[in-house]
């Protein structure tokens, strides 16, 4: 199931809020688990066995962890089984054929790998249990005795799906102890709706721009359209992604959760190395803590941490996809970092602002190239027309008639991903809170709840609008 | 600060569960519709639980569109998104484009040039074969050509004049290309294109006919021939439900028929349903989603007309067509003893047998240009 399709907001939604506080508190996490088997399974059937699989395992090693944590020999083994069979599951659900692509690309053989679907999801569940596990080897974390309460966090649906990557140890306390309050569900429920608005009304919209643009044979694309279209996918992704994570902050708040914001306005960074700590946080957070910093992090020499940063990079680049469009991806962002930190940051620090937030913004769309081509050809093909190589013109009628049907989407889309909309609205909101007049609170505190039905109101429009699909006698 | 701060976010708290909870209860509440007039489709049911397709997935996927079919005012929602997008410029959805006037129009590819060589080449070896027939083709420039001032501003279609001439140079010499741009765009201010349905009006089809009748040779009859009447002002057709475009004002159809003093009369033969007819219009089909197909009942594989006026030569004409043909039939009846139109996506019989076993005499192609270029069914016309 996904957070913007009418079945979860206006069936599977409801339902749950009222199983949820209907019930006692000791029977809360067991709702919430239940909830959100029903809410993988929907879309899983077969493979939510593999979720419950992993999450027993790693209940189970937790626990033996614990157990033998007198008995150095045993205790370290128990670890490297598990995250062995975590990589290892996650590596054969998501990477074997990529790999067995390569084996046959460089050792010229044939061999046939079965072609699997992606699991929902595994490769965030599988970070996050992996986190407790390496936790509690670390003795960062208590282990986790209750399994319901293990398996709410691994499985919760707020942030299966896609993120924010949770660490156990940011959650610990909440699990057992937390307070629902109409306090966190009216903020919740704030940030639920501008995380739909995001998805549906801006992401799915600009989503349309690109895919016309994209599937435009690159020889007849003028250089506006081309940027025109990658533009659009800068911002659609952002959308999506940040869209997704706020629904994911609004609905662990609306069930007394508090997580970790995951996006940090990342468009208005001044550098690459500001970018990667604005931009899917959870992320960069998670391979910090378990991989640069058990490496060395910065604390080496420079050589030692330029090879740090590498590994870091390779594996976020991969962990996207299983295709070296995704590595390139993320090798590409390690060479501006490594740069960065040698002697650019340094030198854009003593520049303009402006020059920081245009070379940041440059290297970030740039990059969503070679992130949205998997034909490293076709990519390369793009970036060139982006450049004005291939002889193309500057602007064609196509790329004027994007402009005139898409350029209110791309202003307003623009705006938004940036503070000012919403500096706008606190300045608004603190305005209207500190006056005494309690009448001209209660105004504003209406008006400003009958924009976000608004934004609701045309999220569902839009969303119902999905599932338009007329039959045609075209053909006639 | 901190008692406003409740009031404001218990009233966000409020405003999503009453939305939530109101949509679901009344969604619930409200009975379940079976069709949607404006997507010409059934709605979804409730689907039937079982083990098995709950584990394929097909459960889950009906039971979605089970709930997006069925959920409360779902044309209220359908409008609203069109009419916000009208308010962001948007000016085509789904392939179709909104112009001026409440204008819609078809998005067109761009045809490829070997399929197009392919075309002509059936057509010619077709005309090769039946050299004794007198042969026409007309390709008919759809709206997005002829109407393109009412484009949206810097709208850019494939222009269709230049694969029509591509297809008029390579086509024989002994088929005669009726060229009807010009007719067409000189009435262009006259309601020759429906605005919300893909085809032309019969009096696009009538300025059609005179330049056919003067390529053929015949004397084509005034409009003073025909009583002609408005049947339904409340037409929505092909586009308006494929674009999703809304609030946009209904087409009108009118039929053409001989004014009784020019005593013409019809018996119409439907091969493939065995039916027969003593009109060419089917005007039970206005009560229909599709009120185009009042002409001459839609598509079917093989229609006779056979007329009984007196008409000096008693000529038999074949005419394989697409849909467009059916509004310039009406005027052909006046010329020609029997009529056999033919659909070559649905014909699978021989066109040679059938010209050769009914004498016939004449031969029309009548395409619009669209169905031409992305239909495949035309290089059947050999078989």
């Amino acid at each position: 199931m996904v957070f913007s399709s009418l079945i979860f907001i206006f069936v599977f939604l409801p339902l749950t809020l009222i199983l949820y506080y209907i019930s006692p508190r000791f029977l809360k996490n067991a709702v919430l688990l239940m909830a959100s088997l029903v809410f993988y399974a929907w879309g899983e059937p077969v493979y939510i066995l593999i979720m419950i699989f992993t999450t027993s395992f790693d209940y189970v090693c937790g626990l033996l962890i614990d157990k033998y944590r007198s008995k150095k020999a045993a205790n370290k083994a128990i670890f490297v089984a598990s995250v062995v069979v975590n990589l290892g599951i996650l590596c054969f659900f998501k990477y074997y054929g990529f790999i067995i692509q390569n084996i046959n690309g460089i050792l010229n053989l044939n061999l046939t790998s079965p072609n699997l679907p992606l699991p929902v999801g595994i490769s965030f569940y599988t970070f996050q249990t992996m986190s407790y596990v390496i936790d509690v080897y670390l003795d960062k974390v208590q282990v986790q005795k209750n399994i319901v309460s293990f398996g709410t966090y691994v499985t919760m649906f707020p942030q299966l799906v896609a993120g924010p990557i949770v660490k156990y140890g940011d959650i610990e306390k909440q699990l057992d102890n937390r307070q629902e309050t109409l306090i966190k569900f009216g903020e919740g429920s704030e940030r639920f709706i501008i995380g739909l608005a995001k998805k549906v009304l801006l992401a799915n919209n600009l989503g349309l721009l690109w895919k016309n643009i994209k599937s435009t044979p690159i020889g007849e694309l003028s250089l506006i359209s081309a940027w025109m279209g990658i533009i659009g996918f800068t911002l659609q992704i952002y959308f999506d992604f940040s869209g997704y994570s706020d629904m994911a902050i609004g609905l662990g708040k609306m069930f007394g959760f508090e997580f970790m914001e995951n996006f940090n306005y990342p468009y208005i960074s001044k550098s690459v190395t500001e970018f990667w700590r604005r931009w899917h946080i959870s992320l960069g957070e998670w391979f910090k803590e378990y991989v640069y910093i058990p490496l060395g992090g910065n604390r080496v020499g420079k050589l030692k941490q330029y090879r740090n940063l590498l590994v870091v990079w390779f594996l976020t680049g991969l962990w996207h996809g299983a295709s070296w469009n995704f590595i390139l991806w993320g090798l590409y962002f390690c060479l501006f970092i490594i740069i960065e930190k040698a002697f650019l940051g340094k030198w854009l620090k003593g520049m303009p602002k402006a020059v920081g937030h245009i070379y940041a913004l440059l290297v970030v769309v740039v990059g969503w190239v070679l992130f949205e081509f998997e034909d490293l050809s076709a990519c390369a093909k793009y970036i060139a027309s982006m450049f004005g190589f291939g002889g193309l013109k500057l602007i064609d009628s196509q790329g004027l008639y994007y402009i005139y049907t898409n350029g209110a989407l791309l202003i307003i889309a623009i705006l938004c991903a940036t503070p000012f909309i919403k500096s706008i609205f606190l300045n608004l909101k603190t305005r209207i809170m500190q006056k005494d007049n309690t009448r001209a609170t209660m105004i504003g505190s209406i008006l400003v709840p009958v924009a976000f039905l608004l934004l609701m109101v045309l999220s569902t429009a839009y969303l119902v609008n999905e599932s338009y699909n007329p039959f045609l006698y075209f053909r006639f | 600060m901190d008692k406003n701060n409740k009031i404001y976010n218990s009233v966000m708290a409020i405003l999503l569960i009453v939305f939530l909870f109101g949509i679901f209860f009344l969604s619930i509440i409200t009975p379940d519709k079976e069709f949607s007039e404006s997507e010409n489709r059934k709605l979804a049911a409730l689907p039937k639980y079982s083990t098995k397709s709950l584990l394929k997935g097909n459960f889950t996927s009906d039971f979605e569109k089970y709930i997006s079919d069925q959920i409360v005012a779902r044309d209220f929602w359908v409008n609203l998104k069109a009419d916000s997008e009208k308010v962001m410029g948007k000016k085509d959805n789904n392939g179709v484009y909104l112009g001026d006037d409440g204008y819609l129009f078809q998005m067109v590819e761009k045809p490829d040039k070997k399929d197009i060589e392919n075309k002509v080449n059936a057509i010619n070896s077709f005309s090769n074969k039946n050299k004794n027939l007198k042969k026409y083709f007309m390709l008919v420039p759809n709206s997005v050509k002829v109407l393109e001032d009412k484009l949206p501003k810097f709208a850019d279609p494939p222009n269709q004049l230049e694969y029509i001439g591509e297809v008029k140079n390579k086509l024989d010499d002994d088929i005669k290309f009726v060229d009807v741009y010009d007719t067409l765009y000189k009435a262009k201010d006259e309601y020759i294109f429906y605005k919300t349905d893909h085809h032309w009006t019969s009096k696009g089809a009538y300025y059609a006919y005179e330049k056919l009748a003067e390529d053929m040779g015949l004397t084509p009859h005034k409009e003073d021939y025909f009583d002609i009447k408005k049947v339904t002002d409340d037409f929505y057709g092909s586009l308006y439900s494929k674009s999703g475009f809304r609030n946009l004002s209904p087409d009108s159809i009118e039929l053409y028929t001989p004014a009784s003093k020019n005593k013409e009369s019809w018996n119409v033969q439907y091969y493939d349903k065995n039916i027969s007819s003593k009109s060419i219009y089917n005007m039970d089909n206005l009560k229909k989603k599709d009120k185009y197909t009042v002409f001459l009942d839609g598509n079917h594989s093989l229609v006779k007309i056979t007329t009984n006026n007196n008409t000096k030569d008693k000529r038999k004409i074949v005419i394989v067509r697409d849909s467009f043909a059916n509004s310039i039939i009406p005027f052909l009846t006046g010329h020609f003893s029997e009529i056999y139109v033919v659909d070559l996506r649905y014909f699978t019989d021989s066109l040679d047998e059938l010209i050769k076993d009914n004498n016939i005499d004449d031969c029309l192609i009548l395409y619009s240009a669209n169905t031409f270029f992305e239909d495949s069914s035309v290089d059947r016309i050999g078989w």
